[in-house]
């Protein structure tokens, strides 16, 4: 499938290629388990950071405490 | 080597400026003698892809007629070096591939306008690991650190660390996605700061991660970054994540008390995979902001285990999105291990990424929690010492777990945004430099730069420069 996909986008997947690909995939099976069993359900993607959102939301509240 | 002029080379930026206006040196002199350095020394240590004598001497000859013509500046006249993936208008921008070995951009990058316009001089470009993945092309090769030439300055910013730590430039600028800024700087014993998302912008970088990359400055000193710091932060228009805040404060706050700030020690970070040695300079070092007047309290936050899982998906779908057009085109230019790894991205499902993205969104909610009873948190910067030189040899690929160690302890701050600053806290009895991180709270950058400062003040392992063999 992989080659397909690769084939598909006009890129050789060599055989050696393909063996590294499928070695790093396995690699990363345990961290792939990890990240699926600490994804909570009513948790958003943060996709696009929103970090300033959350600075100027402090920043408000702060001026109101004081 | 005259002493006076090691002296004049491992001089930091503040003081490099005062001896500019007190007459005792000039900019030309200070970048003759930084250009010699790199003559002398850059051959044992590849810290340099290209150097740019004749520009920098020009603007060595234009700082020192503004100066004499009244102007100042806290970088007028300070040479500095940029990691060969800032984009420089008329010289080649190779980020250390082959893939762009020929590449000359039309404009600089806002970091380097922004640098330019404050007066520094560009000494040259940086080498640095393949585009910045964490893995060095063979025909670039990887920097040697200039405590032990046996070992590497580290990545992927690891020019700008083994020329700043070398006194081969009195800054340098590099990029950091998981931690390539702040890991060389521990490896080689310098100040380096990952600035809040948003803070710098990427405008002008070649990218890694769009959602992770950062762009930041190595230096002797953390009053040299805080200069970088004021120069180069503030809103541009061009970088879509760049953030209306205010800036230009860090170095008027260097000097404020820090008696009473909350500091929480982060265990988790003190022993997962960490070496003995580094363990306890770092604890050392609490104690140490603690006799300073720093309240510190250790806390454990599991959740860090969970930052290799969480931000490997997410460099590797994106890393792939961005460099697939030129993969179907010349996979061949790549190293064997960026190779690897891009393909690999091609398999990173879009379930992965999102269960990825959803845990960095929980991991910056725990670290905003933290922020209401803490003013910063402190661990190591790194787990270990710089590794050996190729230790993963041109060829090798990491896998799953090695990966999680190297990125585990500056991965966590590249996911939420955070700043974190990596200041050395003291040398193995190998000799080795080894950092304390910090990281604060959004947009206040200034706040770990403050406590940093205190700390290195304290101290003195920022005096401690290293004497390289050739």
């Amino acid at each position: 499938m992989l080659q397909r996909l690769f084939a598909s986008a006009n890129m050789a997947l060599s055989s050696r290629d393909l063996a590294i690909v499928s070695e790093l995939y396995a690699s990363f099976s345990g961290q792939r388990d990890r990240l699926a069993g600490a994804a909570r359900p009513e948790t958003e993607p943060m996709i696009i950071p929103a970090f300033e959102r959350v600075y100027q939301e402090r920043q408000a509240g702060d001026e109101r405490a004081s | 080597m005259s002493g006076r002029a090691n002296e004049v080379a491992f001089l930091s930026i503040s003081e490099l400026v005062s001896a500019f206006e007190r007459g005792e040196v000039s900019s030309v002199e200070a970048t003759r003698d930084q250009l010699e350095r790199i003559e002398r020394y850059d051959e044992v240590l590849n810290a340099y892809i290209t150097v740019l004598a004749d520009a920098a001497l020009e603007q060595a000859e234009a700082a020192d007629r503004a100066r004499a013509a009244g102007e100042t500046g806290a970088l007028l006249g300070v040479p500095i070096a940029l990691k060969d993936l800032f984009y420089t208008a008329g010289v080649r921008t190779t980020a250390a591939s082959n893939v762009l070995a020929d590449w000359v951009p039309d404009e600089d990058g806002a970091v380097v306008r922004k640098l330019k316009a404050a007066g520094a001089v560009t000494l040259g470009k940086t080498n640095m690991m393949e585009f910045a993945y964490g893995f060095p092309h063979p025909d670039f090769g990887e920097s040697h650190n200039p405590w032990d030439l046996g070992r590497t300055a580290g990545g992927s910013s690891g020019g700008s660390a083994a020329a700043v730590a070398a006194g081969l430039a009195y800054a340098g600028m590099g990029s950091d996605t998981g931690g390539s800024i702040r890991s060389p700087a521990a490896y080689t014993g310098l100040v380096g700061l990952k600035p809040t998302y948003g803070l710098v912008s990427r405008a002008g970088v070649v990218p890694l991660c769009w959602s992770l990359d950062h762009a930041g400055p190595l230096t002797r000193t953390v009053r040299d970054t805080a200069i970088i710091l004021d120069a180069i932060a503030g809103y541009d228009p061009a970088d879509p994540a760049s953030a209306r805040v205010e800036t230009g404060a860090s170095v008027a706050g260097l000097d404020l008390a820090i008696e009473g700030m909350k500091l929480g020690v982060v265990e988790d970070l003190f022993t997962r995979h960490v070496e003995h040695e580094v363990e306890s300079l770092a604890r050392s070092a609490v104690e140490q902001l603690e006799a300073l007047g720093a309240d510190a309290e250790a806390i454990s936050v599991p959740s860090t285990a969970l930052v290799g899982p969480a931000i490997m998906p997410i460099l590797q779908a994106e890393a792939t999105s961005y460099h697939w057009p030129t993969m179907q085109e010349r996979i061949d230019d790549y190293g064997p291990i960026v190779r690897a790894n891009l393909q690999f991205g091609a398999t990173v499902l879009a379930k992965d990424y999102l269960d990825a993205q959803r845990v960095r969104r929980q991991l910056h909610s725990a670290v905003e929690e933290l922020f209401e009873r803490f003013d910063a948190l402190v661990f190591p910067t790194q787990p270990t010492v710089a590794l050996p030189m190729n230790a993963y040899g041109m060829t090798e690929i990491p896998q799953g777990d090695a990966l999680d160690v190297e990125i585990g302890h500056t991965g966590w701050a590249n996911l939420t945004g955070h700043p974190a600053v990596s200041v050395p806290c003291g040398f193995t009895e190998a000799g080795l430099p080894v950092g304390l991180q910090l990281t604060g709270r959004l947009f206040d950058d200034a706040m770990i730069l403050r406590l940093a400062h205190h700390y290195e003040q304290a101290t003195g392992w920022h005096t401690r420069h290293p004497e390289v063999m050739v």
